[in-house]
């Protein structure tokens, strides 16, 4: 998982290179204000991806504690921010292209839609994962020992909270 | 299954969605070997236009071109280079080397029952075959495949640069899924490498074929991912119409970059060379020593500077773009890292002749294969300095030498590599010898005339002739090179007729084949050690490792030049 996690790094960095290209070149940049609603949106969907990895973590927690239950209970709230996530992030799209930010309008735009979407895409992803160990957990409790997929599958959960970080920043923050 | 014993199968699960690493590894062979074929045809198709210019292609022209009576067009011409060079790098040798034999050695030769994620291996196969079949669907597009190139610069590739219809849409979506392979494939070796090696055996202990492959695994689960983000930008390019890649007044909006492509695919297209030739550098490095019955000179040596090789491959990039304007410091900096590489790259070199030195040769058909791969290796290596130099290479740039270059380092090294491995290793994937007497026709027939081309390719460069052209012949400077294109033809054919000598000798041993005992080549490696078939979990017994993997010649054994990694040393003496 070290070196699927360590390939997606790279994947994510060259998107995050060719943005930094792209954008240092650029004589014209879409940034936000604090009070655009785009800048809104994606500030309040880092809040909840933030809230999704707690919540995962609470899950890995309470693995072989003394309310094992609660296991399932936090994967389907993490699931919950996942798709809250994905809907917020589709509003936001549908924003951007209502003030006439669409894919191929210019390079700023084309960044922002492609590098959203690329990370979008592999929530969808990690979602369908946690979804499967959600269904995994409903009815019987994992021990200590089988842990293993929960954790490593958070790994990945986590990795996406913390590029989305680094995305919202360069994307949303940055002037 | 992890009990080493035998189990029942069905049909589907032994030979289609098979999760045993040796029966991916021979889906891989077929699958790359189809590939082979099919690139190798291009490549013939390529010689006969640079021959007999506009001339209708004999036998097969109106089956294949039947729209212009059987001749060879512009367009045509350009979609067949770039198919060409895409499928021989990444649909053949690909599969052959990352594909068939990482699959089918790695775990034998460790001492392991499977990959470490058996499941993730076959998607990695089931993927790989996908995105062949839309690579092989683009080639029936109204418009044809992808024209742009293997590199596919932009904005050629892109649809204001100007190649109609959708065959490069396609060849970057195939590309992508074929990385997505690619990487879940290396994530499974460096694993397996790393958590799954048999008790006793150290990293200095490992067969230089598994340090081959590993190295090149690692490569390709780092740089692979790089090449994917640069594609999936170029399909967003060609479908949704952004233009990342486009500058100038072809742009309709501002601030693309056509160079940031050129970077994103040589940060990942060089070493891609060296995913492509590491594993042939440790599958010669171990023939050698067992076809000359000693151990491998300098072997930790030879494996350290293939690590430190593979280090360097990262950061020598801008050598394939000394001529895009970069600061003269910017080449000189390259140009000195990758002057930097032939260091550790004599080394191991001179440590292959080492092996070779006072050896007993014996020239089986794997040895004169690997021999074959010191040689052109050796050409195509001194060649490449002339391209890592800035001041020669602004001459040579997008020349046929380059061409030749390259074709010494990956198609003949790599192939002829491949083919020594195919010949050492087919009795333990399917229990039956290659004929050697046919071997040694289709490695003459293959030596030969692939020095003859590739030499005389580089010649022709050196001489001026552009690397795309596709009538070189318009230009009067050009047309004295038409006899010697037209022979390098000649010779080029006769390279493609020798390898029906191979598919010949594939079907045939495998028919009627003579059967193969355990170890016919008395190696030492773990793979020799069990019969053929190989249950599925490999070991009835787990091995355990006591010694290197090229234990030949020792003189404290007696009756025999060789014993087994699995074997004690005084035991056996
Ligand atoms: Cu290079």
């Amino acid at each position: 998982m070290m070196i699927a996690l360590a390939s997606w790094s790279m994947l994510f960095a060259t998107a995050l290179f060719g943005y930094t290209v792209l954008r240092v070149q650029a004589t014209h940049w879409y940034s936000f204000g604090a009070g655009d609603r785009p800048f809104i949106q994606a500030t309040a969907n880092t809040l909840i991806l933030l809230l999704s990895s707690v919540f995962y973590k609470m899950a890995v927690r309470a693995v072989g504690g003394s309310r094992p239950e609660d296991v399932n209970r936090y994967l389907w709230g993490t699931l919950a921010c996942g798709a809250v996530f994905g809907a917020m992030q589709f509003w936001l799209w549908q924003t951007l292209a209502g003030e006439g930010i669409r894919l191929a309008t210019s390079i700023s735009a084309s960044s922002i839609f492609a590098m959203t979407g690329l990370h979008a895409v592999h929530v969808l992803g990690a979602m369908a994962a946690v979804f499967w160990l959600a269904l995994r957990t409903r009815r019987r409790i994992i021990t200590t020992e089988e842990k293993t997929p929960l954790v490593l599958v958070g790994w990945f959960w986590h990795f996406l909270t913390i590029i989305w970080c680094v995305f919202y920043t360069v994307i949303f923050v940055i002037h | 299954m992890s009990d080493g014993t035998a189990h029942k199968q069905s049909f589907i699960t032994k030979y289609i969605f098979s999760t045993d690493h040796k029966m991916i590894g021979i889906q891989f062979l077929w699958f790359g070997t189809f590939w082979l074929l099919w690139g190798g045809l291009q490549a013939m198709l390529i010689r006969w236009q640079l021959a007999y210019s506009g001339q209708p292609v004999p036998i097969i022209g109106k089956l294949l071109f039947g729209a212009s009576d059987g001749i060879i067009t512009p367009d045509i011409y350009n979609q067949i280079f770039t198919m060409h060079g895409t499928i021989m790098i990444f649909w053949a040798v690909t599969p052959l080397l990352s594909g068939a034999f990482a699959n089918f050695v790695i775990p034998l030769q460790i001492g392991a029952r499977d990959m470490a994620f058996p499941v993730l291996n076959m998607f990695s196969f089931w993927t790989f075959f996908l995105s062949g079949v839309i690579l092989l669907a683009s080639h029936f597009l109204p418009a044809g495949p992808a024209a742009a190139g293997w590199t596919s610069y932009p904005p050629l590739s892109t649809p204001v640069g100007g190649i109609a219809g959708h065959g490069q849409a396609l060849w970057a979506l195939s590309l992508t899924l074929m990385g997505i392979a690619v990487i879940m494939g290396a994530i499974n070796y460096v694993t397996t490498v790393i958590r799954m090696r048999a008790p006793g055996m150290g990293y200095f202990q490992m067969p230089l074929t598994v340090w081959g492959i590993w190295l090149a695994a690692i490569l390709n689960a780092v740089f692979v991912p790089i090449i994917a983000a640069g594609l999936i930008f170029l399909l967003l390019e060609n479908v949704f119409g952004t233009q990342f890649f486009i500058a100038g007044s072809k742009a309709t909006v501002e601030g693309g970059d056509p160079l940031l492509y050129q970077h994103v695919f040589w940060i990942f297209g060089h070493p891609e060379v060296y995913i492509l030739i590491l594993p042939i550098w440790g599958i010669v490095s171990d023939l050698l020593s067992v076809f000359s019955r000693k151990p491998a000179f300098g072997y930790r040596v030879t494996a350290t500077c293939m690590c430190i090789i593979t280090c360097l491959s990262a950061i020598v990039w801008g050598h394939h773009m000394y001529t895009t304007g970069m600061s003269p410091l910017l080449g000189k900096a390259f140009m000195f890292l990758t002057l930097l590489i032939s260091i550790p790259s004599s080394v191991f070199f001179l440590n292959w002749l080492g092996t070779l030195w006072k050896g007993s040769l014996q020239l089986r058909a794997p040895m004169l294969f690997a021999l074959s791969v010191v040689f052109v290796f050796g050409i195509g290596g001194l060649t490449g300095l002339y391209l890592a130099t800035v001041t020669s290479d602004i001459y040579l740039h997008d020349s046929m030498f380059v061409v030749g270059h390259f074709h010494y380092t990956l198609a003949a090294s790599v192939l002829m590599g491949s083919y020594a491995a195919l010949y050492f290793w087919f009795p333990k994937m399917f229990g039956k010898m290659l004929n050697p007497l046919l071997g040694k026709i289709h490695f003459w027939g293959t030596f030969i005339p692939l020095n003859i081309v590739f030499y005389n390719m580089m010649v022709t460069g050196y001489a001026g002739q552009h690397r795309r052209l596709y009538d070189p012949y318009i230009y009067e400077f050009l047309q004295n090179l038409k006899p010697l294109n037209t022979q390098i033809s000649w010779w080029a054919w006769l390279l493609g007729a020798a390898q029906v000598v191979l598919v010949v000798n594939l079907i045939w041993s495998l028919m009627k084949g003579k059967k193969a005992e355990r170890n016919p080549w008395n190696a030492a490696t773990i793979e020799w050690t069990v019969d053929y078939p190989i249950p599925h979990g490999n070991f009835a017994q787990m091995p355990t490792v006591y010694t290197g993997p090229h234990e030949y010649s020792n003189p404290a054994i007696q009756g025999r030049d060789w014993i087994s990694q699995t074997e004690k040393l005084t035991a056996a003496s």
